[in-house]
C-alpha cells in the first residue's frame, strides 16, 4: 500500500513538472511516425526472381568480384503440397537454379570459401585454387561446396534455412532444386516501395527485406531515440525525486512515518523508475503495435527493449539517487551520473575496439588488460544496447549471415546474459545498499 | 506506563552538545508543553523521540517503544515547524499519501479525509493544489496531515503558526478536542499564552536542559505572596505591618505583602481587621508563564521541578 502510495506520488511530481506530459506527447509523435510508414507487399515470386542478380556477388558481403563471371537463371518457381518426403515444405516454395559457365562458377565457389568469415576490406587478391590470372580453377570445389554457395547466398538474403539439393552437372552449367519453408515475404530480400506519412514520400527499396526496415526502424527508436535521449531526459526529470524528499520539511513529514527509512528510499527510487517504465512502454508498445499493424511483423522482440532500458535507467539511476541522497543537489545528480554513463560507455566501446580482429593490437598489452578488467568489474552499460539490437535481430528472423550483409559486414551483436545482468545488478545492488544505510543513519 | 519516556537523554551534533541529560515523562491524555529558546534543544528532543534524530547516548520510549523503532511511530502524528508539503498535491491527494504511509487502507482513507479536510477548515480548497494555499492553509493542512490515522499521540511544533486568531482558537478548541478523546499531545510553541492555556503540564528547556517542568499553575504561582486592597487609606498601619510580613510593597490601591506560611498571613489579616480596617480584596499573587520563562532563561542558574 505505501509502495504504490509512493509510486503515485512520484508519478504526480513527474506530471507536475509536465516532463512526464511532454515525453508522452514526443512519443506519440514517434508513434503517428511509425504507424504512418507503409510497405509494399512483395509475392515470393518476385523475391526468387530478384536473387538472380544476387548469386552473381561472392558469399560472404556485398560486392561481385569483378574477375570471376558468373551467371546464374532461375526457374520453375512452384508452390509446394503435400509431397511424400517433403513434409517439412509443404505450403513452402520450391524453384531450380541454374549456375553457369562452369568454371566461372567454380571460380566464385573457391573464392567464397576463401573468404568466408573474413571482412571485405581483408579480402584477398587471389586465393588458393584459383590461378593468379583467375582464368583457371586449380582445385575445383566439390558439389556439397556448391550447394553451400547456393544455400549461403540464400541465408544472406534471409531465407530460413533452405535446402538445397545438387540436381547435376548439365554441360557447362550447374543445375541446383531448392526447398524453402513456407515464410512471409517480409523478411526477405527484394524490392519493396516504402512510404512514409500515409504516402506522402515514397522510395523504392532494393536488396533489403521489411523486417530488415522494421528493424532498423525500431532500432532506432529503441537504441538511439529512447536509449541515449529518452533516458538522458529521464536521468534529468528524475534527478530531483530524492533530493526533494530529504529537503528539510518534507523529509521530517516521511520519517515520522511507522516505516523503516531504507524502505523509503527504495520506494522513493522506485518511483523514478515508473517514469521511465511509462514513457518507454508507451513508445516501445506503441510503436511495435502500429509497425507490426503496417509490416505485418509482429514478432515480439521489440517489445524486450521495454525492461532492457528500464534496467539500463535503473542502473543509471541508482547512481543518482545516491549522489542525489549524499549531496541533497539535483545538479550533482545529473552530472554525476551523465559522467558516470560517458566513463562506462567509453570503457564499453574501449573493450569491443580491442578486440576488433582487424585492430590487430596485442592481447597482452597493458591497456588490453586494463580494459578488460574494467570491463570485467564495471557495469555493462554499453551491452545493453547490444543486447536490444540482439533480441530484435533474433525476434526479426535476421540471421548472422544476413545481418553481416546488410550491414556491411558489421558484427552480429554479441551479449554475455550474465555478466550483463550479473555485474551490473551487483552495482546497482551495492549502490542503492550503499543508500539505503546512509539514508537510515543519518540525522534529519 | 509513560506515553512519552526519556531518560537521560544526549545528543552532540559535531562539538555543540545540543541535549545534556533530558529526562522527562509524559502521561496519556496530557497536553505537554516545551518551551525554550530557538537553538535550546526543544526540536532536538523532538526529533529524537520521533527517530528523525539519533540520540548520542540516553533511552527514549514512545508508547513502551524504544524510539527509532519504526513501530513507535504507528500510533504517533507529527506536525514539524516549517514543513514543507510537495506542493504539487492538493489537500486530498495529499492526505491520501501520508494516510497510505501511515497504514491507512484505501477505504479508511477515502472515509477519513473528507471528515478531516472539513475540520480543518478545508473544504472549499480540498481539491487545489498546495502551492495556491496561504501559509495559514497549510498550517491547517499540515495538522490534518498529522491527524489523518488517528493518532494517539500528536507532536504539534508551533501549530498556530500563521493562523490568524479566529484559526488559532479553532485550533487549540482542537486540541482540547483531542485531549477528551484521550489523545497525548506534546506541543512546542512560541507562543506562551497559548500554551498557557492548552497544556496541562510544560516544560522549559535551556541549553539542552530541562531547567522547569510542572503544571502552568504551579511554575505561575508565588508562594506566599499576596496583594490586598483597603476601603481606606493603609499608610498609619505600614510601620506595624512591616513587622509582621517578610516583605511589604505599596501597589495602587493597597499592598503586597510576603509572608512565610497561611498562619502569619491569617495573624496580618486578624491584625487588620482588629485595627479598624475594612478589606476590599485578596488576591494570591502570580506570575505569567511569559515571566517564568523569561526568568528561567535569563538566570542559568534558576531550574528546579515544580510537582
Amino acid at each position: 500500500m505505501a509502495f504504490l502510495g509512493m509510486l503515485k506520488d512520484s508519478l504526480r511530481e513527474s506530471l507536475d513538472r509536465r516532463s512526464l506530459t511532454v515525453l508522452l506527447v514526443i512519443s506519440t509523435l514517434f508513434i503517428f511516425v511509425c504507424g504512418s510508414i507503409g510497405y509494399g507487399v512483395l509475392r515470393i515470386e518476385q523475391v526468387i526472381e530478384e536473387m538472380k542478380g544476387k548469386f552473381e556477388q561472392t558469399a560472404g558481403g556485398r560486392w561481385r568480384n569483378e574477375r570471376i563471371d558468373a551467371r546464374f537463371d532461375i526457374a520453375d518457381i512452384r508452390p509446394v503440397g503435400a509431397e511424400p518426403g517433403r513434409e517439412e515444405f509443404e505450403g513452402g516454395t520450391s524453384f531450380r537454379v541454374g549456375a553457369q559457365p562452369l568454371v566461372e562458377f567454380q571460380k566464385l565457389v573457391v573464392y567464397s570459401l576463401a573468404v568466408k568469415g573474413k571482412r571485405d576490406r581483408e579480402w584477398p587478391r587471389t586465393v588458393p585454387g584459383i590461378s593468379e590470372d583467375f582464368k583457371q580453377v586449380l582445385t575445383p570445389p566439390s558439389t556439397e561446396d556448391m550447394a553451400w554457395f547456393i544455400g549461403a547466398k540464400l541465408r544472406e538474403n534471409n531465407f530460413t534455412r533452405p535446402k538445397v539439393e545438387v540436381e547435376g552437372i548439365e554441360g557447362d552449367r550447374a543445375v541446383f532444386r531448392v526447398w524453402l519453408k513456407k515464410t512471409s515475404t517480409a523478411y526477405l530480400s527484394g524490392g519493396f516501395r516504402l512510404s512514409i506519412l500515409f504516402g506522402a514520400w515514397k522510395w523504392d527499396l532494393g536488396n533489403t527485406s521489411v523486417a530488415d526496415v522494421v528493424f532498423s526502424i525500431q532500432n532506432t527508436l529503441a537504441g538511439l531515440i529512447a536509449g541515449w535521449i529518452g533516458i538522458l531526459v529521464a536521468i534529468i526529470s528524475t534527478a530531483a525525486f530524492i533530493p526533494n524528499m530529504i529537503q528539510k520539511g518534507t523529509v521530517d513529514l516521511l520519517l515520522a512515518r511507522p516505516m523503516p527509512r531504507w524502505r523509503l528510499f527504495l520506494y522513493k527510487y522506485c518511483g523514478g523508475l515508473i517514469f521511465v517504465t511509462i514513457t518507454a512502454g508507451y513508445l516501445i508498445v506503441g510503436s511495435w503495435f502500429v509497425m507490426a499493424v503496417r509490416s505485418g511483423i509482429w514478432s515480439p522482440g521489440y517489445l524486450a527493449a521495454w525492461p532492457l532500458l528500464v534496467f539500463f535507467f535503473a542502473a543509471l539511476y541508482s547512481v543518482s539517487s545516491l549522489i542525489g541522497l549524499l549531496t541533497r543537489s539535483s545538479i550533482a545528480a545529473i552530472l554525476l551520473s551523465a559522467v558516470t554513463w560517458l566513463i562506462l560507455s567509453m570503457i564499453g566501446s574501449a573493450y569491443y575496439i580491442v578486440h576488433m580482429p582487424e585492430a590487430d593490437i596485442d592481447q597482452d598489452h597493458a591497456v588490453v588488460k586494463a580494459v578488460d578488467m574494467a570491463h570485467a568489474v564495471l557495469p555493462r552499460l554499453k551491452d545493453v544496447d547490444q543486447a536490444i539490437a540482439l533480441v530484435q535481430l533474433k525476434a526479426n528472423g535476421i540471421s548472422e549471415d544476413h545481418y553481416r550483409h546488410i550491414s556491411h559486414g558489421g558484427d552480429y551483436p554479441k551479449v554475455d546474459w550474465a555478466a550483463l545482468f550479473g555485474v551490473t545488478g551487483a552495482w546497482m545492488a551495492a549502490l542503492l545498499a550503499l543508500g539505503c544505510w546512509r539514508f537510515s543513519r543519518r540525522d534529519y | 506506563m509513560p506515553v512519552i519516556e526519556t531518560s537521560r537523554l544526549v545528543k552532540h551534533y559535531k562539538g555543540v552538545q545540543a541535549l545534556k541529560g533530558v529526562s522527562l515523562s509524559v502521561e496519556k491524555g496530557e497536553i505537554y508543553g516545551l518551551l525554550g529558546r530557538n537553538g535550546a534543544g526543544k526540536t532536538t528532543l523532538v526529533k529524537i523521540l520521533l527517530g528523525l534524530v539519533h540520540p548520542t547516548d540516553g533511552e527514549a520510549k514512545l508508547l513502551g517503544t524504544r524510539v527509532g523503532d519504526p513501530a513507535a511511530r504507528r500510533d504517533v502524528g507529527f506536525l514539524p515547524e516549517d514543513h514543507r508539503l510537495p506542493d504539487y498535491h492538493s489537500a486530498e491527494s495529499a492526505l491520501d499519501f501520508y494516510g497510505g504511509l501511515s497504514g491507512l487502507d484505501g477505504t479508511t482513507r477515502r472515509a477519513r479525509i473528507p471528515e478531516l479536510i472539513e475540520l480543518v477548515g478545508l473544504k472549499d480548497a480540498g481539491k487545489r493544489k498546495v502551492r495556491t494555499y496561504s501559509k495559514g492553509m497549510k498550517q491547517r493542512l499540515g495538522l490534518a496531515q498529522a491527524m489523518i490515522h488517528d493518532p494517539r499521540v500528536l507532536f504539534l511544533d508551533e501549530p498556530t503558526d500563521g493562523v490568524d486568531p479566529v484559526g488559532r482558537k479553532e485550533v487549540r478548541d482542537m486540541l482540547v478536542r483531542c485531549k477528551s478523546e484521550g489523545k497525548t499531545i506534546f506541543l512546542n510553541s512560541h507562543l506562551l499564552s497559548e500554551v498557557e492555556l492548552v497544556c496541562d503540564r510544560v516544560a522549559i528547556i535551556e541549553l539542552g536542559e530541562v531547567r522547569r517542568e510542572g503544571t502552568v499553575k504551579d511554575l505561575t504561582r508565588v508562594e506566599n505572596v499576596y496583594a490586598l486592597s483597603f476601603a481606606a487609606p493603609i499608610d498609619p498601619l505600614i510601620p506595624e505591618l512591616e513587622k509582621r510580613v517578610k516583605s511589604l510593597r505599596r501597589t495602587e490601591g493597597g499592598i503586597e505583602i510576603s509572608v512565610d506560611d497561611v498562619t502569619k498571613l491569617n495573624a496580618v489579616l486578624d491584625f487588620l481587621r482588629s485595627s479598624g480596617m475594612n478589606i476590599t480584596g485578596m488576591t494570591e499573587k502570580k506570575y505569567t508563564l511569559e515571566q517564568v520563562f523569561l526568568d528561567v532563561v535569563d538566570r542559568p542558574d534558576a531550574g528546579g521541578k515544580v510537582a
